[in-house]
């Protein structure tokens, strides 16, 4: 019992970091209604960056953080206007496959750029372990699950504060209405890549102080976690990402200390494919019913 | 033939429909009519299959169908065209009256490899027929979104008509057509479709309300207010005061 | 005589066409798979298993993968009936993942001639000896890829003018629109699940064959896109489409040594493109109509 309890509490702390991506992947998704799986390799990219300049220019943390956000956004920039900015509005599932087809360069994009198996990444969380009774945590995963709650309140603020992020669930809403109310949805669409990109390099930066090292697998692995964990919380619902990855940890952290990594990584799927299929409105979502939804269709 | 009895329908808080009673006799042309919102297009939704009443009945031929789903009353007899035109726009004009056949079994579904798309055929045959009858045959073999509006609402209508249906249901014919259009399509209705057959026509142009139907039913904020033959319901001023507001 | 590596590129194209047919089926009926490369993965495995470890004639080995491969689309098809468009396309990536990563836990290994033969988790299936132990040339090989290719073409074009293609079709356009008309959707979908499975199964047979060496990696996300890609690039409008998309891939772009070492940069940015000026790829189905027309137009003339 203690055991499973302890694969909680991991799971939980580590689970925080798959909420950072999840959340991403929700706003996008609640702003656009489409999916970027070229996520986590514009990540991937950005955490490349970081490195770089640890390893030839400067060992700064704040430099690093900088470097791998601003590539992440930039390399974000790039997917918006290919895949999303220049595609139909209602093709969404023309967006997803080309951000999928732009994954596939991104990869070989980092493949080129450093060739080796792995790189160190800088941490500046002191790792030390905290012992609560019979269990314990680790301090760089408590730093990361406050970080993630901070971020959440940050990007709540921001939604419902501020201008731009009215604007930005206006568009969510109705973006023809919006146009008529004078909003540019393309800068929208521009400024909800700059801010979902920004956060993903951030959640790779923290992600992968935690473990100090980088791998040309952290792109595919982001996205996939993230993905999972924003379609368990419920598509586009930023409570919904939290719960999504911190529920996406637990399942995992004790899928692997029964099972071990394989069974671990099938869990993960197995999960979000009886979730789609139960419930595909997530934790979070209604029961989505196929004939009542021919009801909300104008028909 | 049809009837519908206190069919109601919530749409989370909206009510769009409350307690409508409608009783179509057999061949006869009847209108539904009312402003926007008045639940017209509710009502031939749940007639035609695509939800479920909350409440009430549906019965056609005396049959309960109000939870049989769209293809089964299809199968019934009762075809439909939309209000906001549904074509198959990656057909052409021929097989997209075909494919009305295939859901009525009229083509044989078993076995699935006979040839639809070769010259010939009882299907191709029958499909040629009512373009003909609504004046597309000469655009037979065009893709079907390079139609314009008036002959993509002919379409829908060759679509609906080449089963023989026994209740045929028109959402807004004469949507976005021009006077001359609407004239046109209106005499298309009353001389060769609507003789001998059940319709229920949902219109906002009078014109063609009155060259068409026998039986008019008026629905304002969900519920029926008027019914009658088209005359009389017209100079009621219930109805009048639904479409033109009062003075 | 032509080279083997030629012949190699030739089969090549060959069974990855087959997965692209297998997307294709699925993408023409409305729906966007990521997961084909499961039924293809699956009947990789079960099909070399049958010749190498039970001694099975090719063709019945070939029938067995996939059988099995359609078996498991069709579970798939059934358990996703209710939920479409992005839930729809994740769910079969989850279950292609699940495949994947269970291929690794899979160890089933007989002793053949003093050694240890069969899948072995990551290790991979080796020694998938069929081609030699039967004397069949490469030459010979890649002609029963293209015997087993022409007839699924052929059943695919018989299908395309029948009712069950119309019907695909409309479903592929407008679902609700396909039930006004009378038409149960569910039987059809999932019987293009089946299908399409029963197809990739095929080369997934093929494949491991061809290889010799199978390993759980091979049927990973990468193939799944690729097949869907093939679609998009060539066309939606023909079963040629993707036949086309796998050809420009494989057979252009492979061989193009500018590119060497970039090609999925190429690649991917290609469908990006066309993605956003010809989303149903070069052959669409307006484009195959009007040749039809234009080639019926010049036979009467």
């Amino acid at each position: 019992m203690t055991d499973f309890l302890q694969n909680c509490i991991d799971g939980v702390m580590f689970g925080s970091g798959y909420a950072l991506l999840a959340l991403g992947f929700t706003l996008l998704f609640g702003v656009m209604k489409r999916l970027n799986l070229s996520f986590g390799p514009s990540i991937m990219l950005g955490a490349y960056a970081g490195t770089w300049v640890y390893l030839n220019f400067s060992q700064n943390v704040v430099l690093v953080l900088l470097a791998t956000v601003i590539t992440t956004v930039a390399v974000g920039i790039y997917v918006e206007r290919l895949c999303f900015w220049a595609v139909r509005r209602d093709a969404t599932i023309a967006s997803m496959v080309s951000s999928f087809a732009i994954w596939m360069q991104l990869e070989e994009v980092a493949m080129h750029l450093l060739p080796e198996r792995t790189y160190p990444f800088p941490t500046f969380f002191t790792s030390t372990v905290i012992d609560i009774g019979p269990f314990f945590v680790r301090s760089e995963h408590i730093s990361m699950f406050l970080l993630t709650l901070m971020l959440l309140a940050l990007l709540h603020l921001f939604l419902f504060r501020t201008r731009p992020g009215l604007a930005l669930r206006a568009v969510a809403d109705n973006p023809l209405a919006s146009a008529y109310m004078g909003i540019n949805s393309s800068s929208i669409l521009f400024l909800a890549f700059a801010v979902v990109s920004a956060i993903g390099g951030l959640a790779g930066f923290l992600i992968l102080s935690a473990d100090s090292q980088v791998t040309p697998y952290f792109g595919l692995w982001a996205t996939f976690k993230g993905l999972i964990a924003m379609m368990l919380g419920g598509m586009g619902s930023l409570p919904g990402a939290i719960l999504g990855g911190l529920l996406l940890g637990v399942v995992e952290a004790n899928a692997f200390w029964y099972g071990g990594p394989v069974i671990r990584d099938i869990s993960a799927y197995l999960l979000l494919f009886v979730m789609l299929i139960v419930r595909p409105g997530g934790l979070v979502g209604q029961r989505i019913v196929a004939r009542q939804q021919a009801a909300y269709e104008r028909v | 033939m049809l009837e519908l009895q206190a069919v109601g329908k919530t749409f989370g808080a909206l009510q769009a429909l409350r307690g409508v009673d409608l009783h179509l006799r057999r061949g006869t042309v009847s209108g539904l009519i009312g402003p926007n919102g008045s639940g017209k297009t509710t009502l031939v939704n749940i007639i035609t299959g695509v939800y479920a009443p909350d409440s009430g009945r549906v019965l056609l031929d005396g049959k309960d169908v109000s939870r049989a789903s769209a293809n089964q009353i299809t199968r019934l007899g009762v075809s439909r065209t939309f209000q906001n035109i549904r074509i198959f726009n990656r057909m052409s004009v021929l097989e997209n009256v075909i494919v009305a056949l295939i859901g009525h079994d009229k083509l044989g579904l078993f076995p699935l490899l006979g040839s639809v798309r070769g010259v010939g055929g009882a299907g191709v045959e029958a499909a040629r027929r009512t373009l003909e009858t609504v004046g597309l045959l000469k655009q037979s073999n065009l893709f079907a979104s390079e139609l314009p509006l008036p002959l993509r609402r002919r379409l829908e209508i060759a679509r609906a008509l080449v089963c023989d249906p026994k209740v045929l249901v028109l959402d807004e014919p004469a949507g976005g057509m021009t006077p001359a259009e609407t004239a046109s399509i209106s005499e298309l209705i009353r001389s060769r479709i609507a003789p001998g057959r059940t319709c229920v026509v949902i219109e906002h142009k009078l014109d063609l309300i009155s060259r068409v139907c026998e039986h008019l039913c008026v629905l304002n904020h969900g519920e029926k207010i008027a019914e009658g033959d088209p005359r009389s319901v017209m100079s009621q001023p219930e109805v009048i005061e639904a479409y033109l507001g009062r003075a | 005589m032509p080279n083997d590596y030629l012949l190699t590129i030739i089969s090549n194209i060959g069974m990855i066409s087959l997965i692209a047919l297998s997307a294709y089926l699925l993408l023409i009926s409305g729906e966007i798979s990521f997961g084909q490369q499961a039924y293809f993965g699956i009947s990789a495995y079960a099909g070399a298993i049958a010749t190498t470890l039970w001694g099975w004639p090719l063709w019945v080995a070939l029938l067995f993968g996939s059988s099995l491969a359609a078996l498991a689309a069709g579970f798939v098809g059934l358990l996703t009936l209710r939920i479409s468009g992005l839930y729809f396309s994740i769910a079969t990536l989850a279950f292609a993942e699940m495949v994947r990563l269970s291929l690794f836990e899979l160890t089933y290994q007989v002793e053949i001639d003093g050694e240890l033969i069969g899948p072995n988790g990551a290790e991979g299936f080796g020694e998938i000896r069929w081609i030699f132990d039967n004397d069949v040339s490469v030459l010979e090989y890649t002609l029963v890829i293209y015997g087993v290719l022409l007839l699924v073409l052929f059943c695919l074009v018989l299908i395309e003018r029948s009712p069950l293609g119309m019907i695909f079709r409309m479903l592929g356009q407008d679902p609700l629109l396909t039930r006004v008309q009378g038409l149960n959707p569910v039987r059809y979908k999932v019987t293009a699940a089946i299908l399409a499975g029963f197809i990739a199964g095929l080369g997934g047979t093929l494949y491991a064959h061809s290889f010799t060496y199978i390993e759980p990696q091979m049927f990973n996300i990468m193939l799944g896109v690729h097949s869907l890609a093939y679609g998009l690039i060539g066309g939606l409008g023909t079963v040629l489409g993707p036949l086309l998309g796998v050809a420009i891939d494989i057979g252009f772009l492979e061989s193009l040594r500018v590119i060497q070492g970039y090609r999925m940069i190429v690649f991917g940015g290609l469908v990006a493109l066309m993605l956003i000026f010809m989303p149903r790829g070069i052959l669409d189905e307006n484009r195959v109509y009007r040749l039809k027309n234009a080639v019926r137009r010049w036979f009467r003339a």
